[in-house]
């Protein structure tokens, strides 16, 4: 699992460019599953199971990550840029990215604080204060690299760390990825779709798309969410923690949860013994919003690992809660699509 | 002691390349009070040119016999970051500023901390969600930031003590054109001119006398610079550091232009007979360079070095340096190789006895 997931947080793939992250996965699910690319990019994916179920059941995660998209080249050579997906303007200063099909190393810069007024010592940055410096000298010089459009990532892939952590580039959402591939391998008591999806950081695009063309009645979503353990932030507002087990949601900003699925699959974690805790805010969204009101409406349910610094150039999640919702991912491919 | 972020493969890395010098330099940790890698690595270097000892507060100093007024080219060794000042509750790290740290660029970045081993670690961030509307445009304190390890409490406490060191943990790279980006190219960038102008004068056997000092804790108040000064006793002092490159939002009326050549410095603390002689080389020598006023101090060890016993004529070039005090920092690898010619050029012309 941690040579996928290194593998997969290692290629770039900012929202509407996933075509890194797409081969690798096509490269893995080759000769495993039937599928085919749907016109918006998506992996669309069948795998035979030992049954045919009374429910079609439909597994997600999202290819892309969030990062920046080149927006113009200044006559000084350095590249503006804006944010492709939500990403906080407090973590770019100082960071190292990669621009372009290419790869061109570049590194985010500003004014140095030595020249600053006091009052904007600890003033965060707005984005458009912000550019890329990418060692041209001139805009003329840039443009042998680079134009307007091409996608910018952060520089990294996955790395184990501290006590059983691992700490990567866009664990969110490699994490799900990885899981939905190591249940592809196994064999399945079900038929079981998956689908890979595009755009899922600027309006769960990718995933409307894909739950149309699937038709599932049951979704699960797989996912990483905030985990706000971190110091300075009192248990009630954690969200969730690292090393609690994998995440259910019961509501967030884009999808109230069916219930009786949510309650299904804590019951199966205490009955399994797998570790599991409840989402305790409701803060963020996934694929799960464009999916559960596709056609007809979708039963759905989103399992996330939790994760620290989410939507930054490095997040941080626990091997064991990844172990547990991949636990609670296995069971969950043998009881929905059974369910009546 | 290897150097962390370097890794195993430095000794095969190819330093004939000034860029190349520069991103194994840059690579090299050394936050101030704890500059030994950087140390280690310029010790190795130096020895292959000059009689290279330690003082007590871990400066390295070369010298290279010979006759006339002596010369002491000086770079600080340290570099900016952080130290441990606590473990909470939950094993996140404490920590404070070393040096003028840019705190905006904390949140979410990578460090090592220079515990019972290196650790990598993380500045920690807030979910947006849980920041209050009116804190989203403000970066917090130093103070009020903590290190994740990754560890809890017990094990943490077993690795990490207060007074441990922290720095940027970021790879060096070459951009385009030949400029360099990496943590702590201030001052490496000055570290590296003095390492290639001891290369060229000990090809050409000058015969002047000269002493190279790498100078600890310059982030901190200039103490090692201090203390060299005070031995090594220098009849003529340049320091080498790094200044403000230009950048889009920078003030042009402070700042030089990244690969424009070195900034020759103009200041009331500075000799102006060693300022002159550094202009009139650059000219005759054809070598580019860029002139930097500034009204009073320059905030660099020249300062101190000025007024060490005495007193010693002393003069300050500096390369040009984008993005100052972050893990991004940018330098042009051309600007450090005439920063290099122009202090050996002004070496073989102080011989000349010309200033004093």
């Amino acid at each position: 699992m941690m040579k996928i997931l290194k593998e997969l947080c290692g290629a770039g793939g900012i929202s509407g460019d996933e075509g890194k992250v797409r081969d690798i996965i096509l490269s893995r699910i080759g000769g495993k599953a039937e599928y085919r690319v749907d016109s918006l990019g998506n992996v669309l994916a069948f795998k035979k199971g030992a049954k045919r179920p009374p429910k079609r059941v439909m597994f997600c995660a999202h290819m892309d990550e969030v990062g920046l998209i080149v927006t113009y080249i200044e006559d000084s050579g350095v590249l503006r840029f804006d944010a492709v997906g939500g990403i906080d303007p407090r973590v770019l200063p100082g960071a190292k990215v990669k621009v372009g099909a290419g790869g061109i190393d570049g590194v985010i810069g500003q004014k140095p604080v030595h020249l600053l007024k006091d009052e904007e010592k600890g003033a965060a940055p707005d984005i458009e204060q912000l550019y890329i410096d990418i060692g041209a000298k001139d805009k003329a010089g840039a443009e042998k690299y680079v134009k307007p459009g091409d996608s910018v990532v952060f520089e990294g892939g996955a790395e184990l760390f501290g006590d059983g952590l691992i700490k990567g580039k866009a664990l969110d959402d490699r994490a799900g990825c990885a899981l939905l591939l190591d249940l592809m391998t196994a064999d399945l008591p079900f038929d079981a779709y998956f689908a890979f999806t595009v755009q899922e950081e600027v309006g769960t695009r990718g995933a409307k798309a894909a739950a149309f063309s699937i038709e599932p009645d049951i979704a699960l979503v797989v996912e990483a969410t905030t985990a706000a353990d971190v110091a300075g932030v009192e248990r009630a507002k954690q969200v969730c923690r690292l090393k609690s087990g994998a995440v259910l949601s019961f509501m967030d900003k884009g999808t109230i949860y069916d219930k009786e699925l949510y309650s299904l699959a804590f019951e199966i974690a205490r009955e399994k013994g797998i570790g599991c805790q409840a989402k305790a805010a409701v803060a963020g969204g996934n694929d799960a919003a464009a999916i559960h009101s596709s056609r007809g409406g979708v039963r759905t349910l989103a399992l996330s690992v939790p994760c620290r610094y989410i939507h930054s150039p490095v997040s941080v999640m626990a091997r064991e809660d990844l172990e547990s919702a991949r636990a609670l991912l296995f069971e969950l491919a043998k009881r929905l699509p059974a369910l009546k | 002691m290897p150097c962390f972020l370097g890794g195993a493969d430095l000794e095969k890395r190819d330093f004939m390349d000034t860029a190349g010098l520069l991103v194994a330099l840059s690579e090299c940790c050394g936050t101030s009070g704890r500059e030994n890698e950087a140390a280690a690595f310029v010790e190795r270097e130096l020895s292959k040119y000059a009689e290279v000892k330690r003082d007590n507060l871990g400066n390295v100093i070369g010298k290279m016999a010979g006759d006339g007024p002596r010369v002491m080219l000086e770079a600080h060794l340290d570099e900016i970051g952080l130290v441990v000042t606590g473990i909470d509750e939950e094993g996140f790290i404490k920590v404070e500023a070393v040096g003028g740290v840019d705190r905006r660029v904390l949140p979410g970045c990578e460090v090592v901390v220079f515990g019972k081993y290196p650790l990598p670690g993380v500045v920690c961030t807030l979910p947006p969600h849980l920041t209050k509307d009116g804190d989203r445009k403000k970066v917090p304190a130093v103070s009020e930031m903590a290190v994740d390890i990754g560890f809890g409490y017990e094990r943490a406490k077993e690795l990490v003590s207060p007074g441990d060191r922290a720095a940027f943990k970021n790879r060096a790279a070459r951009l385009l054109e030949g400029q360099v980006c990496g943590k702590a190219l201030d001052n490496r960038a000055g570290v590296a001119a003095l390492l290639r102008c001891a290369e060229m004068l000990s090809r050409e056997k000058t015969g002047v006398e000269v002493a190279f000092a790498f100078c600890t804790r310059e982030e901190t108040g200039q103490q090692g610079a201090t203390a060299a000064a005070f031995s090594v006793e220098p009849d003529i002092a340049v320091a080498v550091d790094v200044s403000y490159g230009l950048t889009p939002d920078s003030p042009k009326i402070k700042c030089g232009r990244v690969g424009g050549g070195p900034m020759i410095g103009v200041a009331p603390v500075l000799s102006k007979d060693v300022t002159d002689l550094l202009f009139r080389v650059a000219k005759d020598k054809g070598i580019a360079f860029q002139t930097e006023i500034m009204a009073g101090r320059t905030g660099t060890d020249a300062d101190v070095i000025a007024a060490s016993r005495s007193g010693v004529k002393t003069g300050l070039v500096s390369v040009p340096l984008k993005y100052m005090h972050t893990p991004v920092e940018v330098v042009d690898a051309g600007d450090v190789e005439a920063a290099a010619s122009l202090l050996c050029e002004f070496v073989k012309a102080a011989k000349e006895g010309i200033l004093l």
